[in-house]
């Protein structure tokens, strides 16, 4: 189990894994997924109750008790621009997370030696983000005392004792990172923010507000390379205001998680 | 003439139990009834704030539901359907129960509370009716009872 990293169910078609690195069918000539595998598993996701995860769905995804991300590719269901609900699910993506102990080492020994700066962790998606900022947040609370707070909008980081975030951690589960910021910083009093995925507008103002508020931010977001998160709009706010000190850059160059670059912002 | 009094106690007493167990399934299904219109309440409570899971909101289901139930309501928290059965119940009351307990979960939480509102309206009515029922018969049984008692006595005396 600790070599699968993903799990790909779609309808009449083979199951198909990332295992150890590489992409495989499994049992490619023995089993199609059906409609009712894919109905099964959305049950027992949302334990047979669809109104509690209905906001979940509505943004495309389920979490599972271990963390699991699930995506979901159905059909959209819209009422007045905004959607309602994806339903006729047809393809599950299924995203096993871990936890390695370590991994966040070389960032210990660098950035972090003089004390926690404001980092932003860059990479395309399933390259080991939310691994390494877990590992980040453990570390953080195994080796100070300070109060960390995790911003855990799809129930991944945390996900129900799962893994270990330090003994100094508080886990905001579910909630719109905007608001967790804000909110956050005003009732939690943390040191640091952890938060996986900025990715809107209203995320980079929290970030910033956070920032601002003296609190140290260290987050992650989906580019290739720092080029490429500059020229998304929605990120003007972060390098104007230059809210974070450093970035660094993963892939899965040499394994998941391949550290390609620190880069001071 | 002391033991004629012990023995004629005796007998009421037995028979009014007597009685009292008959009228058993009137109240049964009052209160079966009565604990599904406030669990109807309790769970559109909850989908509109807590949203609680179906399996927790099986940990909160009403004693006499538990007890006339539980064993087949199980099987809602393994994402099961069921299929009630009771003496004290028509067939197309079981159903209508079964529905609703089959239906927990299967849908988006406006809808679930629609659905909740329509179950409730039908358990109320019923509830009413059984209430009328127990009122009616619960006494009569336990007069009747009681009056076989003292008619048995006087036979046998």
């Amino acid at each position: 189990m600790d070599k699968l990293s993903e799990i790909r169910l779609r309808v009449n078609k083979p199951i198909f894994i990332h295992y150890n690195g590489v992409y495989q069918f499994l049992a490619k000539n023995s089993y199609l997924v059906s409609a009712s595998d894919i109905e099964e598993v959305i049950l027992r996701l949302t334990k047979h109750s669809v109104y509690a995860y209905e906001d979940n769905i509505r943004q495309g995804f389920l979490t599972g008790d271990a963390g699991e991300r699930v995506g979901l590719c159905g059909t959209c269901v819209f009422e007045r621009g905004n959607i309602l609900t994806i339903k006729d699910i047809t393809s599950l993506c299924i995203r096993v997370p871990r936890q390695v102990f370590g991994i966040a080492d070389f960032l210990f020994k660098s950035i972090f030696a003089q004390g926690i700066v404001n980092l932003l962790v860059v990479s395309p998606p399933g390259m080991g983000k939310t691994t390494l900022l877990r590992e980040i947040a453990r570390q953080i609370s195994t080796k100070s005392t300070k109060n960390i707070l995790v911003l855990d909008e799809k129930n991944e980081l945390f996900s129900l004792n799962s893994f270990d975030l330090g003994i100094t951690t508080d886990v905001l589960s579910n909630v719109d990172k905007a608001y967790g910021f804000t909110k956050g910083v005003a009732n939690l009093r943390p040191d640091v923010i952890i938060c996986d995925e900025l990715s809107s507008k209203t995320d980079v103002e929290g970030a910033n507000f956070a920032v601002l508020s003296g609190v140290k931010v260290i987050a992650s977001a989906h580019a290739s390379t720092i080029e490429d998160l500059r020229r998304k709009p929605t990120f003007n706010m972060l390098f104007d205001n230059k809210i974070f000190d450093y970035a660094v850059i993963l892939s899965d160059r040499l394994g998941l998680g391949t550290v390609e670059k620190v880069i001071n912002l | 003439m002391s033991i004629n009094l012990i023995l004629c106690a005796i007998l009421v007493g037995l028979t009014t139990v007597i009685g009292v167990k008959f009228s058993e399934k009137f109240k049964l299904r009052r209160d079966i009834y009565y604990e599904l219109l406030n669990y109807c309440t309790l769970v559109n409570t909850n989908i509109g704030y807590k949203k609680d899971t179906v399996d927790k909101l099986m940990d909160k289901l009403p004693h006499t539901l538990k007890r006339c139930f539980g064993a087949e309501l199980n099987k809602i928290s393994r994402s099961q359907m069921v299929d009630l059965r009771s003496k004290n119940l028509k067939t197309d009351e079981l159903n209508d129960i079964s529905g609703f307990f089959n239906t927990l979960g299967s849908i988006d939480a406006k809808g679930q509370s629609e659905l909740l509102n329509y179950y409730a309206e039908v358990f109320k009515s019923r509830y009413l009716s059984a209430e009328t029922v127990y009122q009616k018969y619960a006494k009569i049984y336990v007069k009747l009872g009681a009056l076989a008692g003292v008619l048995i006595f006087i036979i046998l005396v």
